[in-house]
């Protein structure tokens, strides 16, 4: 329940402006950040990715090439 | 059948008791209504209406649509009008108490159907607020909803529900009847869609197979043109390599349900025939395990998807082989279930450039990372919920549930900033609660990432664990705020 009906709410919530004041180094976000972008810039080729493509450009393929594959694929079931 | 310009809107007292009869009472004046059609309705809105009102002769933009580009062309001829049912879940004497009082029907309507002149699929376009359908357990039914207008004698009638039409089998199949209900919804919802019908969708097709009509089943290739056409940007996820394969991409499954936990209406390939799925149900008490570092995604909890299949009434559950709700069961060679989905394709909003499985790997290492920080808020198995949200509708949800939540009676200050910050249109959102906070639907912690950036760029637009705030680099824990908040609910309809 609302118990501050009628106060100055301004008085309440400070704004955002003033969160530099009390904050520290954020070390173990900082941390993983780190790690991230280092994983990324030694990641030449995004593995998954490039196994997926390999499958999605067989696949269609065949929808285009090969009739009786397409049509299995089609969805028309009525 | 030519317009009779005089002709009154009828209304049809309907019970439960005389469910039947009073059906083929109201089939005797509604000439277009078919016995599949009559079937399909009467098994979604038994014991839901106590009347239907029927407009003898209804100009539907749908229908008209089709008839200008393809039944007119035909040499059996095919009317230009349709019929139209209201249903509605008050009793209805007469349909002049409707036109003369209409407030006092306005939240006992049920919805619409279109009903078309055209052989056995019948139903056209169609409006069902489901949360007013005795079928469907409200309290665990999550789906995508929109506000639909409908006129009746003038008078003005909403409708909260999905658009449906079934495939009339000439013109139209499974895939258009998905396409569109698709673009109605988005249409109808967002502005920035323009409004299509059923021939423009075959329009969009690319006649590199042949021609594309009448009656031409479609790719998900096909579904990607045309929805990128319409002005959406389709992602598309592969779960299986086909329908034999027993086993889905579990990368894939989990990016396909992030996108429906965000609010995106999907096209589910089951390889042969095509549905919607718009939402889904949860089961609290199904055995979960979590990973090695001890979370678990929120997807363990799913039970059943909501979908829209065009051969069933509107919101059926496509549930787990074993499920006695699963309404693919009632399909004959092959039976579908919730691992026949083939190929998914979502209808994307442009600025949504990060996928899915990126925003997941970027928060789960982070949080994997501040497990410690995690633990001084509650013991794990932590259980994580990823959805794209708008920057309004976060921040609107934010102030509304949070700031006086009345958890702790202190107020979430923490919740109040998120609507200082500067965010882009839309936002990935990674939510972490411990699997008891969860299923209260309170969260401990959130990592909040920009959806048009990539993974090289500065993805992180803050981050809060308890009461902590990380934001570029630095923390400040606020000791005054509550260290628990409610979790976002808003993407499938929830209040």
């Amino acid at each position: 329940m609302n118990t501050n009906k009628g106060k100055d709410l301004r008085k309440l919530i400070a704004g955002l402006a003033d969160f530099q004041k009390g904050a520290t180094e954020a070390k173990s976000f900082n941390k993983v950040t780190e790690i991230i972008i280092k994983e990324q810039n030694e990641k030449l080729i995004d593995e998954i990715d490039a196994k997926r493509n390999e499958n999605w450009s067989a696949l269609a393929n065949q929808v285009v090439g090969c009739e009786n594959f397409g049509d299995q694929l089609r969805d028309s079931r009525p | 059948m030519g317009i009779e310009k005089r002709s009154a809107i009828i209304g049809y007292p309907v019970t439960d008791g005389n469910w039947d009869k009073d059906w083929a009472r109201l089939s005797t004046d509604c000439k277009y209504l078919t016995d599949w059609g009559t079937n399909l309705l009467k098994s979604g809105l038994k014991g839901s209406i106590k009347s239907i009102l029927l407009e003898p002769y209804y100009v539907c933009k749908d229908h008209r649509n089709l008839f200008s580009n393809f039944y007119s062309k035909k040499f059996e001829q095919i009317s230009p009008f349709t019929q139209r049912l209201h249903f509605f879940s008050k009793s209805v004497t007469d349909a002049r108490e409707v036109i003369i009082n209409p407030e006092e029907y306005k939240d006992a309507y049920v919805g619409y159907s279109v009903i078309r002149p055209v052989k056995d699929r019948c139903i056209g376009r169609t409006v069902i607020d489901p949360s007013k359908l005795a079928t469907i357990n409200k309290d665990n039914f999550y789906c995508l909803r929109t506000d639909f207008q409908a006129h009746i004698g003038g008078r003005h009638f909403t409708v909260k529900g999905y658009p449906y039409v079934s495939q009339d089998e000439d013109v139209t199949v499974c895939s258009h009847s998905a396409l569109w209900g698709i673009c109605r919804y988005l249409s109808e919802r967002y502005t920035i869609y323009a409004e299509t019908y059923p021939f423009d969708l075959i329009r969009l097709m690319q006649p590199i197979r042949g021609r594309t009509f009448p009656y031409r089943g479609m790719t998900y290739a096909d579904y990607c043109v045309i929805l990128s056409e319409f002005g959406s940007y389709p992602i598309l996820m592969r779960l299986k390599e086909n329908r034999n394969v027993a086993q889905y991409d579990n990368a894939e499954y989990e990016n396909l349900y992030s996108y429906i936990e965000s609010g995106f209406p999907v096209l589910a390939s089951y390889q042969g025939h095509v549905v919607t799925v718009i939402g889904h149900t949860i089961d609290y008490s199904k055995s979960v395990s979590p990973d090695a570092d001890g979370f678990l995604s929120s997807s363990a909890f799913l039970k059943q998807l909501v979908v829209v299949d065009d051969n069933f009434f509107p919101y059926q559950l496509l549930g787990q082989k074993d499920d006695a709700d699963n309404y693919g069961a009632r399909y004959t060679n092959p039976k579908y279930d919730i691992c026949s989905i083939v190929v998914a394709v979502c209808p994307l909003p442009e600025k949504v450039f990060l996928p899915a499985e990126k925003a997941r790997g970027v928060g789960l290492k982070y949080f994997k990372g501040l497990k410690r920080e995690l633990e001084t808020i509650g013991r794990g198995p932590y259980v994580t919920r990823l959805f794209v949200a708008t920057n309004t509708a976060f921040k609107r949800r934010k102030l509304e549930t949070n700031i006086f939540s009345g958890r702790s009676g202190k107020i979430d200050v923490l919740s109040y900033y998120v609507s200082e910050f500067n965010l882009p249109h839309f936002v990935w959102v990674m939510e972490v609660s411990p699997i008891g906070l969860y299923k209260k639907g309170i969260c401990a912690a959130e990592i909040v990432l920009d959806a048009t950036s990539n993974v090289h760029e500065s993805v992180v637009i803050y981050m809060r664990i308890g009461n902590t705030l990380v934001v570029d680099g630095l923390q400040r824990k606020y000791a005054g705020c509550p260290e628990q908040f409610h979790q976002y609910t808003h993407n499938l309809g929830e209040r």
